[in-house]
């Protein structure tokens, strides 16, 4: 007899996994930062952990923000704060922390740059490799613009490098749609040159500029050595499935936070 | 413009309609199926693209959806790769928010969507086509389903735009070679067709055409080609035959024409055709002769206008008129003229204009007042005769008596002068009837040879000696000038008459000039041909009117004042001259003269001839026989002959005379014989006599002038004339010559 009713919680709890893990898909867009840096691995470590399959996909902050407007999304990710022209029905949790880094081809041979050199390419200033005693070749430079608004990294560049100003349209800029299109270009142009956020950076075969001779790394950040540090979020509908709220209370969680740590991000526990 | 476009399709030639009809035929035939092929082609080759396009799209949006998903730009640019094919212009992925994420090629990652597919993929998800020009563009969503039971999960969309140039172009192509062979093919076919129509149809219908042209301006039309069978070839048969027929009237209404013409110019009288204005139109040679080219109006051959067009604007136009009047010829000589009007009418019945004749009376007018005047004369003259017969009768019984008286008076006896007075008195009554015979019928006394230059020179000579001094006259006298029979005395008489006419014409001065000549030929219309001697008397005077002109011979008429002119002057000078066989013309002019001109026929033998008149009394002796009708005048006839020494028996009319002849002929001596007698006249008288005794010796008497009969009486053997009234003296010499010359 218990052998049967055994078997018949195992079927029954089985049943139940299985319609729970065909019914629970929680789907989620937005920022390439968030969702390479740790979002892709901490979802499926989610799945894993709770059965619960959370898709998502990089597709720029601004697109994250639109999916989940129109609800075509669970939730989304952005680099960005939350501005007053944002809905006041999304909710912007910060869950980790990463830093606005320079990114150049694996051969340019230059391996460090100042603020003001960034500046000087990024105002148009520098628009040759040899100015900066690189190569003979035109500075390429890519965006994350999708021009929609303002992009994660289109916001940190004009608090952080052009004081609120907005930066000026160059005509070696390239606008691209998201930070992870960013990098996967960056990886096939020697001239090329950008500004995306450590924590997807480090996974391309690009390579990041030091700042001021400072590299830009997990501890640097955490300790605040390497400037250029940014908070990065889960946007949520303030009426949120409950299985997104329980897959944002598992990141906020300490278990979450230590996934996301080991995930190579700056997790809120390592701020120093 | 229309019209226009009208008439210049109705002028172009038959063979140019007809080829491009059938060009036009042709053309369309061939390319409306080329059109609708191409129409076709056009759909099918369309039908084709979008079909690719939805493939490769919906290929596109497959691929598409792990590149999206991981942002992962290979993978994405792989499913980029997979759609790149020929007229593919473009493939781009973009994200939910349309944010281009990858595009091929790369440099139009920037490029936007169409507007269009922007609203089509807020409220749906199923792929949408544009197209445009030149390129179809189809947007599919990225649609990512993660299991069967799972809601589609919209990761982005993709488009792809492919060329329609391309397919146009092919398709161009194929409308192109397509429209050529059409063409080719039309133009082969315009060329045959053309060729076969040309030849069989409209070259002879051409031909046909110019013949008929040809037949129309009246030239002779072109030998037609040899027919070719069926309608056309019937249609050439039938109008050679026609063309001939026509050519074959033509020529006979040329000829007509031509003879009609000809008659219309022959014709002796003015022809002509007037319009309704009757300004003239046509005219004949005639009516050229007389009028001169063309005067524009009928009205312009008269200066007072034709009468007869009055009549007809008054009365019907529809009536045949006929009119004389009077126009003035090219010379500026007014003619009489009978002008015939034959008023021409529309078949609508309105008046067209005339056709007309004129025809020159002028001359005939002249002739017929010429013969009314000779009849007048004439009749005038018959009158004068008879009435100085009957005078020339009293006066004998006067004038016999008269001399009879003085016979046996003595110059002293108280009795005497009043004698002296009758007969002088009684004298100039004879010279009156003398001259009012000599202008009747039958005048001449005595004929002989005469020159008319010695009668011109005897009337010079009185004229000479008894005109004004301020008359100038002159003579040019012909020396050889021919002789004529003729009463020398008469002709005196007739000189005279004429230059005292010129004389009293001339009453200030001036010239009277006499001269003669030869003339040989017509002297008037109404003379024959012959030798005349001609004498003419010009004078410089007053001269006389037109109007009266034809009138000056008439007895009687005279211009003179009361108790100057008796008005028979002229009319004996012209019945002398009539009775001479001669004839007189007057031409004169006012104010600058008058010329009378006689023409006397010259006579058969020219000699010289001598009349020596003797006064003296001629005694004889014998038995006379005095036949006559009065007894006055057989009474006076005895007193003179018996005054004269002769015995005397009488027979009142013919019949006695014959017989008292018969029972005395042997002691009668001669026959004094009346001419006019009733019961038997002169002449039957005379025949008797002459049959009792053809030697019988009978003097004539007559209160007529010398005629026919009594020439006929002494040609027939009678022995001479003498005519009342006669004296004693006259008398007894004429029978003394008679008596001498048996």
């Amino acid at each position: 007899m218990i052998n049967v009713l055994a078997s018949c919680f195992i079927l029954l709890i089985s049943l139940m996994c299985f319609s729970g893990a065909d019914a629970e898909i929680i789907t989620a867009s937005g920022c390439s930062v968030s969702m390479s840096g740790y979002l892709t691995g901490f979802a499926r470590e989610y799945e894993k952990r709770t059965g619960v399959r959370v898709l998502v996909r990089g597709s720029g902050s601004i697109a994250g923000m639109e999916d989940l407007k129109s609800r075509r999304v669970d939730f989304a990710a952005s680099c960005r704060k939350k501005f007053p022209a944002d809905p006041a029905d999304i909710e912007f949790i910060q869950v980790a922390w990463d830093a606005m880094v320079f990114i150049v081809h694996t051969s340019n041979p230059l391996e460090n740059i100042s603020i003001d050199q960034a500046m000087d390419i990024l105002s148009g200033r520098t628009t040759n490799w040899k100015q900066l005693n690189g190569k003979d070749l035109p500075v390429k430079i890519f965006a994350s613009e999708p021009g929609q608004g303002l992009s994660g990294i289109e916001h940190n560049v004009k608090e952080m490098l052009f004081n609120g100003r907005e930066a000026p349209r160059l005509r070696n800029k390239i606008p691209l749609a998201s930070s992870g299109i960013v990098e996967q270009i960056i990886e096939k142009t020697p001239e090329g040159f950008a500004v995306s956020g450590f924590s997807s950076a480090r996974y391309r075969s690009v390579k990041m500029l030091k700042l001021n001779n400072v590299r830009p790394s997990r501890d640097n950040i955490s300790s605040n050595k390497y400037p250029f540090k940014r908070p990065l979020f889960l946007l949520v509908p303030i009426d949120p499935k409950p299985e997104v709220r329980k897959f944002v209370a598992f990141a906020l969680s300490t278990d979450g936070q230590k996934l996301i740590g080991s995930l190579g991000a700056v997790s809120l526990m390592d701020e120093k | 413009m229309k019209n226009e476009t009208y008439f210049v399709l109705m002028k172009t030639p038959l063979q140019v309609k007809v080829s491009v009809f059938i060009a036009l035929i042709i053309a369309v035939s061939s390319l409306v199926p080329t059109f609708f092929f191409n129409s076709a082609l056009n759909k099918n080759l369309d039908r084709e693209l979008i079909a690719r396009g939805e493939t490769l799209g919906y290929s596109l949006s497959r691929a598409a959806v792990e590149g999206i998903s991981t942002e992962n730009l290979d993978l994405i640019r792989s499913a980029g790769f997979i759609v790149q094919a020929e007229g593919v212009e473009l493939s781009q992925v973009f994200s939910t928010v349309w944010n281009a994420i990858d595009a091929y090629p790369f440099e139009r990652l920037s490029e936007h969507p169409h507007p269009d597919a922007l609203n089509h993929f807020k409220t749906s998800n199923a792929p949408f086509l544009i197209r445009t020009d030149k390129h179809y563009e189809f947007y599919n969503p990225v649609i990512y389903r993660p299991d069967n039971t799972s809601a589609e999960l919209l990761f982005g969309y993709t488009r792809i735009s492919l060329s329609s140039g391309n397919i146009r172009k092919a398709a161009g192509n194929v409308i192109a070679v397509n429209i050529l062979i059409s063409v080719l093919i039309t133009i082969i076919a315009v060329f045959a067709v053309n060729y076969i129509i040309n030849r069989f149809v409209l070259k002879p219908i051409v031909s046909l055409h110019n013949s008929m042209r040809k037949l129309k301006d009246g030239l002779p039309p072109d030998t037609l080609p040899v027919s070719p069978q069926g309608e056309i070839g019937e249609l050439i048969e039938k109008f050679t035959e026609m063309s001939a027929a026509v050519r074959d009237k033509e020529e006979k209404l040329v000829a007509s024409q031509q003879k009609l013409t000809s008659l219309f110019d022959r014709v002796g009288h003015a022809i002509f055709t007037t319009d309704n204005n009757c300004n003239i139109i046509r005219t004949n040679k005639r009516f050229e002769e007389m009028f001169g080219k063309y005067p524009a109006n009928i009205c312009d051959i008269s200066s007072s206008g034709i009468e007869a067009l009055n009549y007809v604007r008054q009365g019907s136009p529809g009536a045949i008129i006929n009119k004389e009047e009077k126009v003035i010829n090219i010379n500026g000589a007014e003619l009489l003229i009978m002008i015939s009007l034959y008023p021409e009418m529309e078949q609508t019945g309105s008046f067209s204009g005339f056709d007309g004749y004129i025809i020159d009376i002028t001359e005939k007018k002249r002739l017929e007042e010429e013969l009314l005047q000779s009849q007048k004369m004439e009749a005038i003259g018959t009158l004068a005769g008879g009435i100085a017969h009957d005078f020339n009768n009293m006066l004998q019984i006067i004038l016999g008596y008269a001399s009879f008286l003085k016979l046996n008076l003595s110059e002293n006896d108280p009795m005497y002068p009043p004698i002296i007075s009758i007969e002088r008195s009684a004298n100039r009554a004879a010279d009156l009837t003398k001259q009012l015979l000599g202008f009747a019928r039958g005048g001449k006394y005595i004929v002989s040879s005469v020159n008319l230059n010695e009668v011109v020179n005897t009337i010079i000579r009185i004229v000479s000696r008894t005109f004004d001094k301020a008359i100038e006259i002159k003579t040019d006298l012909w020396p050889g000038l021919r002789l004529i029979e003729a009463d020398q005395s008469q002709l005196e008489q007739v000189l005279m008459n004429l230059c005292i006419n010129a004389r009293d014409a001339m009453p200030g001065g001036g010239v009277l000039k006499i001269d003669t000549f030869n003339f040989e030929g017509r002297p008037v219309h109404e003379a024959g041909p012959g030798k005349w001697s001609v004498v003419r008397i010009t004078d410089t005077g007053a001269g006389i009117d037109r109007n009266i002109i034809n009138r000056i011979f008439e007895p009687f008429f005279t211009t003179k004042e009361t108790g100057k002119g008796t008005g028979i002057g002229l009319a004996m000078v012209y019945g002398v001259i009539k009775n001479h066989g001669g004839h007189i013309t007057v031409e004169s002019e006012t104010g600058k003269g008058s010329v009378f001109t006689i023409y006397l026929p010259a006579a058969e033998k020219q000699k010289e001839a001598v009349t020596v008149e003797s006064k003296s009394i001629d005694y004889g002796k014998g038995l006379i026989l005095v036949v006559d009708d009065e007894e006055i005048v057989r009474d006076i006839c005895r007193t003179i002959l018996e005054t004269t020494g002769y015995d005397v028996i009488e027979a009142p009319d013919g019949i006695a005379a014959v017989e008292l002849y018969s029972q005395k002929k042997d002691s009668i001596v001669a026959v004094i014989l009346d001419m006019v007698m009733p019961k038997m006249n002169g002449k039957e008288t005379f025949l008797k006599l002459k049959e009792i005794n053809p030697e019988v010796r009978v003097l004539l008497s007559s209160g007529f002038t010398i005629d026919e009969t009594a020439r006929e009486i002494l040609g027939a053997g009678a022995g001479g004339f003498i005519q009342k009234p006669y004296n004693i003296s006259k008398f007894s010499k004429a029978l003394s010559e008679l008596l001498a010359r048996s």
